[in-house]
C-alpha cells in the first residue's frame, strides 16, 4: 500500500475556509511572489472605477490592504477600468467626505471607500460603500467583522459584491482554486493537490504523494473533487471529501483509468477507460458504479466535459489524424466535429452560459489557449496571446476569466485571463511547478 | 502478419540482438558488483509489480532455452516513437520480434510494458498517447503469440520524462515504451 499523508479538514458545517485559515495562515511578504497582473491587450476597455484605500490604524499587514485587493481581483476580470490611486485628488474614507466632482473629474464612474475599525482581540470590523459618481448615491454598502486571518477573504466578499452589482452576475474571486503543485528534491517528487484562494493566496494541502496526481474536477456543490492518481503504477481515479480529507476510488477497470469531469447534477463522472481496448468515453454513474460507454473510435478519445446543461459532452479525439474537439450527446450518438483550426486542439471546457468553449491549441506559435464559440459552424478557434506555452485551461465561474498552467522559461505558473484577452493575472507562487488549475463552481460560505 | 513473416523477423530479430551477445561486452567481469546491479530498470520499492531483469531475482535463474539475463539485456530495452504517433517503426517491430523470441523461450517470464509521452500538449491526451504506445508493442507481441495475461501495460503520459529538457532530442527519447521483464 502506498502511504499517504492527509491534510484533515474537519469542518462539522461549520465555516471550513475560517478554521482552516485560523489554523494554517502565515504572513507573507509582498513582491516577486505575489500577485502580480499585465495587461496584455491593447486599447483597454471596462468600467472606469476607483478604489480608495481603507483607513484603519495599525493595520496589522501591508498585504491586507483591501483596496490593493479588490483592485486586482476587479483588474483581473477585464471588466473594469481600475484608475490608479496616483491620480485620486482625496481620499475619502466615509461618506460625508466624498467630493463627487473629484471623482467626476478623473472620469471614474464608480467609487469605492472604506474603513477598517479595530474591535480589539483580533477583530475588525471593514465596511465598504459603492458609490455611483454620476447620480451621487451608493449602490452597495456592506460590514463585516473578521479576524486577521479573514482580511482577504472580506476583500475578496467585497469584489464579489461590487463585480455583482456593476455586471449582474456573481463574482469569481471569494471562490477556490483547486490545482496541483509538484516539488523535486533529490530524493524524488511530492506531488499535492492543494486548494487556494482565487488568487492563489493561502494554498491547502488536501492530498500529498509521491504519484503524479492530475486532472482534478469539482462536484458542483464544491465539497468533492475527483482526480487521477498514477499510484500502485496504475492509472486510478478518487473521489476526495474536500472537508473531511475522506477518499474513496471509483470503480476500478483493466487498463486506463482518467480524465474525471463531474456531471452538472453531480450524479456523474463522464471518464477515458481504455478496458475495450483503446481510449473511449464512459459515463460513470457514482452511485450504481456502472460505466456507459459513449464513443466506439480506433483513435484516442479523451478529456470529456459537460455542457452546463449536462445534455452534451465534449472531447478531445485523435480520429482525424490530429487531436481536435468534438461533442456527442451524453447519453450517446454520433459524434460531431467541432474544430478545423489549427494542429493540435485538445482539454475542452465549457464556459458556464454554454455559449464558448476554451482549449488548448497549437496554431504554430506553441501551446496556447483557444476560445471557440458555439453555433459557429466555422470550426475558427481563436488564440489567446500570452508569453507562455499552455497545458490545461478552465472557465472562472461567471466566464469572464479562464484559469491556466503556463510555462515561461522554466517555470510553471498559475495565471488567470480575462476572456477578451487584455489582462493576466499570474497567481500567488510558492515554490516548485503548478499544473492544472480548476474553480470552485461555488463559494464555501454560501 | 502471415506466419512465415513471422518467422523471418524473428530469425532477423535473433540474427541482429541475440548473437550478437556471444562475444561479451563488458570487459569488467572480474568486478563482480556490477553485473547483478546494474539496471536501466528503476525500482521503485513502492511499487508492487516493476521488476527488472538483473535486478537479481531473475539474474539468477538459468532458463531452459539458455537464456541468461546478460544475453537478454542485449535487445534494446526501449523503443521509440514520432510525435503524436503510436505507429511502431521496422525498427521496433524487429526489437519487439527479439523480445518476443526471448519471451516464447522463457514462458514463466511476464512483461511489463511502461508507455510513455513527450511533455507538448495536455497531460490527459499524453496519458491516452502512452497508454496507446504500449498497447501497440502488446499487440504486436501478441501477433508473436506472447499472451496478453502475462503482460501489464503502463502509462505513464508525460509524467516521467527520461530526459529533463524541453527540445527536439529531449521530446524524441521521452516519446517511447520501455520493455520490462
Amino acid at each position: 500500500m502506498a502511504k499517504y499523508t492527509w491534510q484533515k479538514h474537519i469542518g462539522h458545517g461549520l465555516a471550513w475556509w475560517l478554521m482552516i485559515v485560523l489554523s494554517i495562515f502565515r504572513l507573507e511578504s509582498a513582491g516577486a511572489q505575489g500577485v502580480t497582473i499585465e495587461v496584455t491587450g491593447g486599447a483597454y476597455s471596462g468600467i472606469p472605477i476607483s478604489v480608495v484605500p481603507f483607513s484603519i490604524n495599525g493595520l496589522p499587514d501591508p498585504n491586507l490592504q483591501p483596496a490593493d485587493i479588490i483592485e486586482s481581483n476587479l483588474r483581473a476580470s477585464g471588466r473594469f477600468d481600475v484608475i490608479p490611486e496616483e491620480q485620486h485628488l482625496s481620499r475619502p474614507d466615509a461618506l460625508n467626505e466624498v467630493n463627487f466632482r473629484d471623482w467626476r473629474l478623473i472620469k471614474s464612474e464608480v467609487l469605492v471607500i472604506g474603513n477598517i475599525v479595530n474591535l480589539g482581540n483580533d477583530r475588525y470590523e471593514v465596511r465598504f460603500r459603492l458609490l455611483d459618481v454620476f447620480s451621487e448615491t451608493q449602490l452597495v454598502g456592506k460590514k463585516f467583522v473578521v479576524p486577521t486571518n479573514n482580511m482577504r477573504q472580506a476583500a475578496h466578499q467585497i469584489s464579489d459584491a461590487i463585480y455583482e452589482q456593476m455586471i449582474g452576475r456573481p463574482g469569481d474571486f471569494d471562490k477556490a482554486i483547486a490545482f496541483v503543485n509538484v516539488r523535486s528534491t533529490e530524493e524524488g517528487k511530492t506531488y499535492r493537490l492543494q486548494i487556494a484562494d482565487s488568487d492563489g493566496w493561502n494554498p491547502k494541502t488536501i492530498l500529498e504523494s509521491p504519484y503524479a496526481i492530475l486532472s482534478p474536477s469539482w462536484s458542483p456543490d464544491a465539497s468533492r473533487i475527483a482526480y487521477v492518481s498514477l499510484e500502485d503504477n496504475k492509472t486510478r481515479i478518487f473521489i476526495q471529501n474536500v472537508w473531511t480529507g475522506e477518499r474513496t476510488a471509483v470503480n476500478e477497470f483493466e487498463g486506463l483509468n482518467t480524465a474525471p469531469s463531474w456531471s452538472p447534477d453531480g450524479r456523474k463522472l463522464a471518464l477515458t477507460l481504455s478496458r475495450d481496448g483503446n481510449p473511449e468515453i464512459y459515463v460513470y454513474d457514482i452511485a450504481t458504479k456502472l460505466a456507459k460507454r459513449i464513443t466506439r473510435h480506433t483513435a484516442i478519445d479523451t478529456e470529456a466535459t459537460w455542457s452546463p446543461d449536462g445534455d452534451t459532452l465534449i472531447f478531445t479525439s485523435g480520429r482525424a489524424g490530429r487531436p481536435h474537439i468534438y461533442s456527442v450527446p451524453a447519453h450517446g450518438g454520433q459524434p460531431t466535429r467541432l474544430t478545423r483550426d489549427g494542429s493540435y486542439n485538445a482539454g475542452p471546457t465549457f464556459s458556464l452560459d454554454g455559449q464558448h468553449i476554451a482549449m488548448i491549441t497549437n496554431q504554430g506559435n506553441g501551446y496556447k489557449i483557444g476560445l471557440y464559440s458555439v453555433g459557429d459552424g466555422s470550426g475558427t478557434v481563436t488564440e489567446l496571446s500570452t508569453a507562455g506555452e499552455e497545458e490545461f485551461v478552465r472557465f472562472s465561474p461567471s466566464g469572464d476569466m479562464l484559469v491556466f498552467a503556463t510555462t515561461v522559461g522554466n517555470q510553471s505558473r498559475l495565471s488567470t485571463i480575462s476572456v477578451n484577452g487584455q489582462v493576466q493575472r499570474f497567481l500567488k507562487y510558492e515554490d516548485g511547478a503548478y499544473r492544472e488549475p480548476t474553480w470552485s463552481p461555488i463559494s464555501f460560505n454560501q | 502478419m502471415r506466419l512465415n513473416n513471422i518467422h523471418l523477423t524473428l530469425m532477423l530479430a535473433s540474427a541482429l540482438f541475440i548473437t550478437a551477445c556471444s562475444t561479451p561486452q563488458k570487459p569488467a567481469e572480474d568486478e563482480p558488483s556490477t553485473a547483478a546491479t546494474e539496471t536501466e530498470v528503476s525500482v521503485d520499492d513502492q511499487s508492487a509489480t516493476t521488476t527488472g531483469i538483473g535486478s537479481g531475482e531473475s539474474g539468477s535463474s538459468d532458463l531452459e532455452g539458455g537464456q541468461s539475463s546478460e544475453e537478454v539485456t542485449n535487445i534494446p530495452r526501449v523503443v521509440y516513437f514520432e510525435y503524436d504517433s503510436s505507429n511502431l517503426n521496422q525498427e521496433v517491430q524487429l526489437i519487439i520480434a527479439a523480445h518476443a523470441l526471448v519471451l516464447s523461450q522463457n514462458q514463466d517470464w511476464n512483461i511489463v510494458l511502461e508507455g510513455h509521452a513527450d511533455e507538448r500538449g495536455t497531460r490527459e491526451y499524453n496519458l491516452a498517447l502512452s497508454q496507446e504506445r504500449a498497447q501497440a508493442v502488446a499487440d504486436l507481441m501478441q501477433v508473436y503469440s506472447i499472451g496478453l495475461d502475462r503482460i501489464q501495460l503502463v502509462s505513464y503520459g508525460e509524467e516521467e520524462p527520461a530526459v529533463l529538457e524541453s527540445n527536439e532530442e529531449a521530446w524524441a527519447k521521452n516519446r517511447r515504451v520501455e520493455i520490462l521483464y
